[in-house]
C-alpha cells in the first residue's frame, strides 16, 4: 500500500505542478489531504495510482504531526474521545505501523487516501472545475479556502484561537 | 541497397509535361538543381514522385486525382514515370490518372520483379523503403530538417521509426491482433447475443482512437504552425517598436522592474509554501488541536507504561509475576489482553508525535508565526507585478498605435493566433490527458479510449471462449512494443555518436552538438541552435540515419534555401552535398544568391542544371533568349540544360512567370 491519487488529480494540477515551489506529487496529495481533514470528509476513490509510499523530505519533518491530525479527524468523525484509552488505542494499533517508513498500516493509508480524495473532489468544486493556472494564484486562494473550511468544521472550531500563527 | 533517381517524366499533368533526366545507366551527377518558378508545379512533382514510389495513389479520392488534370487536357488522363536505379538495376513506377473515372493505376517495370507488372509493384527488397513515410523523409520539403528540432512535432521519433523500419514491429502486432478478430469473428453466429454488442463497441473504440490520434497529430501540427507565425509577429512589432526610442527605453526599464517583481514573487511564493507545508501552520485552530491532542494522550497515559510487548512475555513464562501459575487459559486470556495495548514500536511513535507536538507547535514562539503576513506579501507582490505587466502592455500598445494600421492589423492578428493556440492546447490536453472513470467512447482521451477498449477486448475474449488467445494476442503486442522501444534507444544513442561526429566536420567553425534525441532532437547545452544550426543538424540526422545499415538514398527537397537568409544558405550549400550520394534540389532563381556558389564549392564540377518554365504568352520574350543546344519543348513546358542559362534565369523574368 502507498499514498494514491486518481489519475485525474494529476490532469486537473497539472499546470502548476513543477511550477514554482510545487515539485512533487506529494505537494499536491498533501494539499488535498489537509483539504480532507479540515472538513472531516473522506471519499473512497474508485480507481487510484500508488505513486510514494512514505514521506517525501519536505514533509519528513512534519510526518508525525500530519498523522496526529489525521488521528484527530478520524476520532471525531467516530465520535471518540481521546480519554478513552481503549477505543484510541484501538484506532492506533488499526491505522498506524512503526516499521513501516509512512508508519501507516494499509488501513491506515487506505483512510488517508480517502481523505485526500474527498479534499481533491472538494477543491475542484470550489474552484467551480476550472484549473488552477498560476501557482501563486492558487495557493492565496488555498490558504484563505482551508481557513474558512477549519473555522466551519465544529471539531477543529472547538479548539478555539488560543495559540496564534 | 544504393537508390538513385534516374529522372521522371509527365504529361497531362498539373505540371508542365516534361521529361526530366538526371542520369543515365545508373549514373547521377552529386547534385541536380532544378530551377522552377512558382506556379511551374513544383509541389505537384514532388507530391507526385512521392506517389509513384509509393504507390499512395491508389487510396486517393476522385477529387484529389480531379487535382492534378492539367486545364488543356483533352485526353482525360495524366501520368507520371518516375524512373529509378536500385543496385544498378533499373526499376520504374508508372502512374496513370484517370480524370474521369477518379482512379489511378500503376504499373511497374523491374527485371527482378519479373518485367512488367500491371500494378505498384516494387522487388520485395526495395519494398520495405518504399512506405509514405519512409519516403516523406528523403522527398521532403526545406522546413522537414528544422521541424525535426521541435518538441511539439516529434518528428525525430517518427523518422527513426521509419528509417529503421522498426514500423514492422507495429505490424506484427497488428497480424497478431487480426488474427484474434478472426477468430472471434467465426464464433460469432454459434455464441451468445451480447457479442455482438461488444464487437460493435470494440469497433466503435477503434474508430475514434484512429480518429483522435489523426486529431491529435494535426492539431501538433497547426499548433507549430501558428508559435512560428506568433513569433514572426512579435518580432515585427518588437522591431517597430525598436524604432522609437524614448519608448525602447521606457520599455526596457519596465522590463527590468518586471523581472526584480517576478524574483519577489517567487521567493514570497517560496516562503509561503514552506509555511503551508507545516500543517499546524495552516490555521491556529489545527496548532490548538495538536496541543489538546498531546494534553489529552498525556492525561489518558497514552502511551501505556506497560506495553504489548510484556503481555506477550508474560505468556511464555511458567509463573505469573504475582506468583500464580500460567496455565492455558490463563495464557490465552494475557495474549488477548496485550491486543489491547501498543506496541513498544507504537508507543515509541507516539511519544515522537508529542515530543513533535510540544518542539515544533507548542514551544514555537507566537510571534515568530507568519503565514498570515507572508501570505499578505505574497498577495503585495502579485499586484506588483501584475500592475507593472499592465503597463507594459500599454506601452507595447502605445508603440502600436504610433507606428500605424498595420501594426494594429498584427496585434490583432497576434490575439486571434494566441486565441487559436490557447483552443489548440486545450484539445491537445484533453487528448493526451490520463484516463478518468465513468466515459464513454465519446470522449477524446486517448488513455480512456485505450482503456475501453481493452475491457471490451476481454469481454468478447471471455464471451468466444478466447481468454487465452487474448493473453497471447496481448503477450505478443507487449513483446513488440517493448522491442520497438529497446531498438529505438539503441537506435538514438547510435545515432547521436554518428550525427554529432558528422556536425565535428560539417560545423567545425561554428560546432554543435547533439546532447540526446527523444521525441525531437535535443541540442547540447542549448535549448535550440540559430536557424541554421537547426538546419543542419536535421539534414545531418537524417542523412545518418538514412545511411544506416549501408544504405544510399537520394534526398530530393523543395527550397531547400528558401526560408533562409544569405549566410545561411551560404552553410547550407556547403554542407548538404557531403551528406548524401545524390542531392534533388527544387529551386527558384531567388534562392541562388550564396545557395549556388557555396553548393558548387562542396559538389566541384559534379552538378546537373536544369531550367523548367511554363510555355505561355506571359513567357514568350523569354523564348528569343533560348540557348541554341541543349534545349526541350513541349506543348506547355522548355526545359534548358546547363549552367549559363540556369544562373541567367533572372527574377525579374520570374516574376512575369
Amino acid at each position: 500500500m502507498a499514498f494514491r491519487m486518481r489519475p485525474e488529480v494529476d490532469d486537473w494540477f497539472k499546470n502548476i505542478f513543477k511550477q514554482g515551489p510545487i515539485q512533487t506529487k506529494f505537494d499536491i496529495y498533501y494539499l488535498c489531504l489537509m483539504m480532507g481533514l479540515a472538513t472531516g470528509q473522506c471519499e473512497k476513490a474508485a480507481s487510484g495510482q500508488d505513486f510514494v509510499d512514505y514521506f517525501v523530505a519536505e514533509y519528513k519533518p512534519v510526518q508525525r504531526l500530519i498523522l496526529g491530525l489525521f488521528i484527530m479527524a478520524e476520532i471525531a468523525r467516530l465520535g471518540l474521545e481521546v480519554s478513552d484509552r481503549e477505543d484510541v488505542r484501538k484506532l492506533i494499533n488499526g491505522y498506524l505501523d512503526p516499521t513501516n517508513p509512512a508508519h501507516l498500516k494499509e488501513d491506515g493509508f487506505s483512510k488517508l487516501n480517502d481523505y485526500a480524495n474527498a479534499g481533491f473532489n472538494l477543491i475542484v468544486k470550489e474552484q467551480g472545475n476550472i484549473r488552477p493556472h498560476h501557482v501563486e494564484v492558487f495557493i492565496q486562494w488555498y490558504a484563505q479556502a482551508i481557513a474558512n473550511k477549519v473555522k466551519g468544521n465544529r471539531y477543529w472550531a472547538s479548539f478555539g484561537e488560543g495559540v496564534k500563527d | 541497397m544504393k537508390i538513385h533517381l534516374l529522372g521522371w517524366e509527365c504529361s497531362g499533368l498539373r505540371c508542365p509535361d516534361m521529361k526530366v533526366d538526371l542520369g543515365s545507366d545508373g549514373k547521377v551527377p552529386k547534385v541536380s538543381l532544378v530551377q522552377m518558378p512558382n506556379g511551374t508545379g513544383k509541389t505537384t512533382v514532388l507530391t507526385l514522385l512521392r506517389a509513384a514510389l509509393t504507390g499512395e495513389a491508389r487510396q486517393w479520392k476522385p477529387e484529389t486525382i480531379a487535382e492534378f488534370c492539367s486545364r488543356d487536357n483533352s485526353i482525360g488522363t495524366g501520368k507520371c514515370i518516375v524512373r529509378l536505379s536500385v543496385d544498378g538495376e533499373p526499376l520504374t513506377f508508372e502512374l496513370q490518372l484517370s480524370f474521369a473515372e477518379g482512379e489511378a493505376h500503376y504499373r511497374t517495370t523491374s527485371p527482378s520483379a519479373g518485367g512488367v507488372v500491371q500494378d505498384w509493384h516494387p522487388p520485395r527488397d526495395v519494398r520495405r523503403f518504399l512506405t509514405e513515410k519512409f519516403v516523406g523523409l528523403f522527398v521532403f520539403d526545406g522546413e522537414l530538417a528544422s521541424r525535426l528540432l521541435n518538441p511539439s512535432m516529434a518528428r525525430a521519433e517518427e523518422a527513426i521509426d521509419a528509417l529503421c523500419q522498426l514500423d514492422l514491429l507495429d505490424e506484427v502486432g497488428i497480424i497478431a491482433e487480426n488474427a484474434w478478430t478472426k477468430v472471434t469473428k467465426d464464433m460469432g453466429a454459434k455464441t451468445s447475443q451480447g457479442l455482438a454488442m461488444w464487437r460493435r463497441r470494440e469497433e466503435i473504440l477503434s474508430r475514434q482512437i484512429r480518429t483522435v490520434r489523426q486529431a491529435e497529430k494535426k492539431a501538433a501540427e497547426e499548433l507549430e504552425k501558428k508559435r512560428r507565425e506568433l513569433e514572426e509577429i512579435d518580432s515585427k512589432v518588437s522591431g517597430q517598436i525598436a524604432a522609437d526610442k524614448v519608448l525602447q527605453a521606457e520599455l526596457e526599464r519596465m522590463k527590468l522592474a518586471e523581472k526584480e517583481q517576478m524574483g519577489n514573487l517567487e521567493s514570497s511564493l517560496s516562503t509561503v509554501i514552506q509555511g503551508i507545508r507545516q500543517p499546524h501552520r495552516l490555521h491556529p485552530m489545527l496548532a490548538n488541536a495538536l496541543g489538546v491532542l498531546k494534553k489529552r494522550l498525556d492525561k489518558a497515559k497514552l502511551p501505556d507504561v506497560t506495553s504489548r510487548q510484556f503481555f506477550i512475555e508474560l505468556a511464555e513464562e511458567p509463573k505469573c509475576v504475582c506468583g500464580r501459575p500460567i496455565g492455558e487459559k490463563e495464557r490465552e486470556s494475557i495474549l488477548s489482553e496485550a491486543g489491547r495495548y501498543l506496541g513498544e514500536d507504537i508507543s515509541g511513535v507516539i511519544n515522537a508525535l508529542k515530543q513533535d507536538i510540544e518542539t515544533q507547535v507548542l514551544q514555537t514562539d507566537p510571534e515568530q508565526s507568519t503565514l498570515p503576513a507572508e501570505l499578505h506579501r505574497l498577495a503585495e507582490n502579485e499586484q506588483k507585478l501584475h500592475r507593472t505587466q499592465t503597463e507594459l502592455q500599454g506601452l507595447e500598445a502605445k508603440g502600436m498605435e504610433s507606428a500605424g494600421e498595420d501594426i494594429k492589423a498584427l496585434k490583432e492578428r497576434r490575439e486571434k493566433l494566441q486565441a487559436e493556440q490557447q483552443q489548440l492546447t486545450e484539445a491537445l490536453e484533453e487528448m493526451q490527458r490520463a484516463a478518468r472513470s465513468g466515459e464513454d467512447e465519446s470522449t477524446c482521451c486517448l488513455a480512456s479510449l485505450e482503456r475501453q477498449r481493452a475491457e471490451a477486448r476481454k469481454k468478447i475474449a471471455e464471451i468466444t471462449n478466447t481468454v487465452e488467445l487474448r493473453r497471447r494476442t496481448d503477450v505478443i503486442r507487449a513483446i513488440t512494443k517493448n522491442a520497438k522501444d529497446r531498438a529505438r534507444d539503441r537506435l538514438k544513442k547510435a545515432l547521436v555518436g554518428d550525427c554529432n561526429r558528422r556536425l565535428g566536420k560539417i560545423l567545425e567553425a561554428d560546432p554543435i552538438r547533439v546532447a540526446t534525441i527523444q521525441s525531437c532532437i535535443v541540442l547540447e547545452g542549448q535549448k535550440e541552435g540559430s536557424a541554421g544550426q537547426n538546419l543542419a543538424v536535421g539534414y545531418t540526422f537524417l542523412a545518418t540515419a538514412l545511411h544506416r545499415g549501408a544504405h544510399e538514398f537520394p534526398l530530393v527537397v523543395d527550397s531547400p534555401a528558401g526560408p533562409l537568409d544569405d549566410k545561411l544558405r551560404r552553410e547550407i550549400g556547403e554542407m548538404v552535398p557531403q551528406l548524401c550520394d545524390q542531392f534533388i534540389a527544387f529551386t527558384i532563381s531567388t534562392e541562388r544568391k550564396d545557395f549556388l556558389p557555396a553548393i558548387e564549392k562542396a559538389a566541384g564540377k559534379n552538378i546537373r542544371y536544369i531550367t523548367l518554365f511554363r510555355n505561355t504568352k506571359g513567357t514568350a520574350h523569354l523564348i528569343k533568349g533560348l540557348p541554341k543546344q541543349g534545349v526541350k519543348n513541349s506543348k506547355d513546358g522548355i526545359l534548358v540544360e546547363g549552367r549559363e542559362y540556369f544562373v541567367q534565369f533572372s527574377l525579374a523574368e520570374e516574376s512575369e512567370v
